[in-house]
């Protein structure tokens, strides 16, 4: 079958494909060796450089970083859940008032860079007189940036619900709260799980950066593990970086998947097609701070 | 309060010169880089395929950090030696590059199919097809998502300061050591940021206004 | 006889394990109305499809007005031009003017000048009664309006041959009639044409042959009174007793 760009190629088309297919083949291969070659040049890849990761006990050493990645993010998310469906019910309050205050607190969090916000909870904590240590700044730095966004998700996600359902809770008399609580919420959260379980993917590579006020997680344990060891820093943040990446890998394709099996399921079907087209792609994928 | 500002205004000014020029930069780059890897994605040839989606897997699965650091310690041993600056644009731009390409292939997606074959059956050929119906189609829905990225880019550009660079979150988080005037430190940049972002936000929606196609 | 103006001989088409076409033999003369029916997944949508190539054939040749149907690149591109196609979901340019959709073909393709494949178009949008909309967009029209602009725009490429894919299949029923009178006029001024169409009114009024396909192959090959009466196969009595009684 042709897609939108290719349609399905002649004799020539797909002659010149294999034309192709060999001379990328041979340029990916004459590139992997131009990378070996200089880094064997510049001799990063002296066994000596690697062969401390190869002890169990400094790779302990590196997991526990991992587990306080892991820990932040966890911490971060239920809080961030938490307010973030605050902010979201804010938002769709019918007090004007309310819902200025709401727009301005998502708006201003996702305008800055979470690193400020870091410092912010850090330092303007400091100097305020709290010392609450960098677990816990780091914690509000990510709950106030993620909660914005995750408002945003559960804004869109209770909007997109079909007006029908409303306007049927309506139908029967129910009052205002019951009707969001017992009809239209459980709808929402069980379309929502994945576009959560996204933003906890990107969530957990936030947690690095943690690192500038120096909580120990995944990436300052490699930082530190190639001031203490033979390894050295390519070295270590390579390794870092293979454990950080099947830790958002996963996350990611855990997302992907409860994403496919739900616009499987006959109830999101049903829900997915009365509601509101643009609202049911909520894009999980483009935030990407 | 106002004398901080006046004092140190042109501190403030030269950070947030760093980070509209690392941005700008940044950018710039991930538009080539998304253009050529989504452009390997959609191709029949299938080594292309896998590299660009692994191009992609690899970039979104890795905290920026790591590959500002990656890029800091792995490129000049590649015989590619650059400034700390220089360095965060590239790494930057490799990272928004990959979200760019999704961006630009769900952008191509979006056109259906029956548009192609209505553009093939009076005789377009590829390139003709490909700049009259595909891209400018494509292009009025990647408007807000590459809005999106931009704002994204721009907010990243504050993790370069992790490789010296003195943008304007570097610029705060100095002054912050140096003055003891932590909120005012922040409070300036945290200004600076969010009045830029606001006009970028309208500047994108006004594009997506005037893009939109009537349907 | 002379020689037609589209010879299918021989074709086969596979999808994966589907045998989507088997052995299909066709003739279209010029000046001829051919209409193709048969029940949905038939072959005849893909038969048609495979004309100009919009459907790859694995087996078999397709020759138009004597020439080979080309496989690939310009040589496609311009056979295509000579070959106009009228799709079941209209598949107007959905950000170009109704004016735009009509002359893109010329002006691009043909190298036709600006204000010539203007004026064209716009007694080609007359013709087709939507003259008065030509600087809409495609989601401002009707279906049936659509259908008409998509007739216009095929038609400006003054192609050898039409195809219709199901013109009428998307359309409300109070529409149906506008595209066929449309269709009809095209048949009376001796334009080629194959449809793949289930209006029995069309078939009789105006094609000089139907053509029914069942399971990838035809069937029948029988005058419009003939087949609709009496038809000589069992599977297309089968099937018109199940189109006839709705």
């Amino acid at each position: 079958m042709s897609s939108v760009l290719v349609e399905e190629l002649g004799p020539r088309g797909r002659a010149r494909v294999r034309a192709v297919t060999i001379v990328t083949l041979v340029l990916a291969a004459g590139a992997i060796a131009f990378v070996i070659w200089k880094l064997q040049s510049a001799g990063q890849l002296g066994w000596r450089l690697w062969e401390p990761f190869t002890v169990g006990e400094n790779l302990k050493f590196l997991l526990g970083g991992l587990v306080n990645t892991i820990k932040a993010a966890a911490v971060a998310m239920v809080f961030s859940i938490a307010v973030g469906f605050l902010f979201a019910l804010g938002r769709l309050s019918r007090n004007m008032v309310v819902r200025g205050l709401c727009v301005a607190y998502v708006e201003f969090f996702r305008s800055i860079p979470l690193l400020l916000a870091i410092f912010a909870s850090f330092f303007g904590l400091l100097a305020v007189g709290f010392d609450v240590g960098p677990f816990t700044s780091l914690v509000i730095a990510l709950v106030a940036y993620n909660s914005a966004v995750l408002s945003e998700i559960f804004r869109a996600g209770i909007k997109s619900l079909d007006k029908g359902q409303t306007e049927a809770a309506q139908a029967i008399g129910m009052p205002y709260w019951p009707m969001m609580r017992i009809v239209i919420l459980p709808q929402a959260v069980r379309r929502m799980i994945p576009a959560i379980v996204a933003q906890l993917a990107t969530l957990s590579k936030d947690v690095s950066l943690g690192f500038v006020i120096s909580y120990v997680e995944v990436v300052s344990k490699g930082t530190g593990f190639s001031n203490f060891s033979a390894a050295g820093n390519l070295q270590s943040y390579v390794v870092v970086g293979v454990i950080y990446f099947i830790l958002v890998y996963l996350l990611a394709k855990l997302a992907n998947y409860l994403d496919e099996r739900q616009t499987k399921s006959p109830v999101t079907a049903a829900i997915v097609e009365g509601g509101d087209p643009d609202a049911a792609n909520i894009d999980t994928e483009i935030d990407l701070a | 309060m106002i004398e901080f500002y006046t004092d140190n205004a042109q501190r403030f000014i030269d950070g947030t010169l760093v980070t509209v020029r690392l941005a700008l930069l940044s950018f710039a780059l991930s538009v080539v880089i998304g253009v050529v890897i989504a452009s390997c994605r959609v191709s029949p040839v299938g080594p292309l395929q896998r590299f660009a989606s692994g191009y992609v897997s690899l970039f979104r699965n890795l905290p920026l950090l790591i590959i500002f650091f990656l890029a800091l310690f792995g490129l000049g041993d590649l015989g590619f030696v650059y400034g700390g600056f220089a360095t965060a644009a590239v790494a930057l731009g490799m990272y928004t590059g990959a979200y760019m390409a999704e961006v630009i292939r769900s952008g191509i997606n979006s056109v259906s199919s029956g548009q192609a074959e209505a553009g093939r059956a009076i005789g377009l050929g590829f390139i003709a097809l490909l700049s009259t119906i595909v891209i400018p189609q494509a292009v009025r829905t990647v408007i807000a998502p590459i809005g999106n990225l931009f704002i994204a880019n721009f907010k990243n550009t504050a993790v370069a300061l992790t490789i010296t660079v003195t943008d304007l979150t570097f610029v705060s988080r100095q002054l912050i050591n140096q003055t003891a005037e932590t909120w005012l430190s922040l409070f300036g940049a945290a200004a600076i940021y969010t009045v830029i972002l606001l006009f970028v936000g309208w500047g994108f929606r006004a594009l997506e206004a005037r893009y939109a196609i009537k349907r | 006889m002379a020689d037609a103006l589209v010879t299918m001989t021989g074709i086969n088409k596979w999808y994966g394990e589907l045998h989507a076409l088997k052995d299909v033999n066709l003739n279209v003369h010029e000046g001829e109305v051919v209409v193709v029916i048969g029940p949905s997944g038939s072959g005849k949508s893909t038969l048609i499809r495979t004309i100009n190539r919009l459907e790859p054939i694995q087996e078999g040749e397709i020759l138009i007005d004597g020439e080979r149907l080309p496989e690939e690149g310009k040589g496609l591109a311009k056979l295509r031009a000579e070959v106009g196609m009228v799709f079941q979901s209209f598949n107007l340019f959905a950000h170009k003017t109704i004016l735009e959709n009509v002359t893109l073909g010329p002006v691009k393709v043909l190298k036709m000048d600006k204000g010539e494949a203007e004026q064209r178009a716009r007694d080609l949008l007359e013709r087709v009664g939507v003259g008065h909309q030509a600087d809409k967009y495609p989601a401002e029209l009707s279906g049936g309006q659509q259908q008409r602009v998509a007739i216009a725009r095929a038609l400006a490429m003054d192609p050898k041959i039409m195809l219709f894919d199901e013109p009428t299949s998307a359309l409300d029923p109070e529409m149906i009639n506008e595209v066929l009178q449309v269709m009809l006029d095209l048949a009376e001024g001796g334009t080629t044409m194959v449809v793949v169409t289930h209006e029995m009114g069309f078939a009789r009024s105006a094609a000089d042959r139907v053509v029914f396909m069942d399971k990838g192959e035809i069937v029948e090959e029988n005058d419009p009174e003939s087949f609709y009466h009496n038809a000589d196969t069992e599977r297309a009595r089968d099937f018109l007793s199940k189109i006839i009684t709705h």
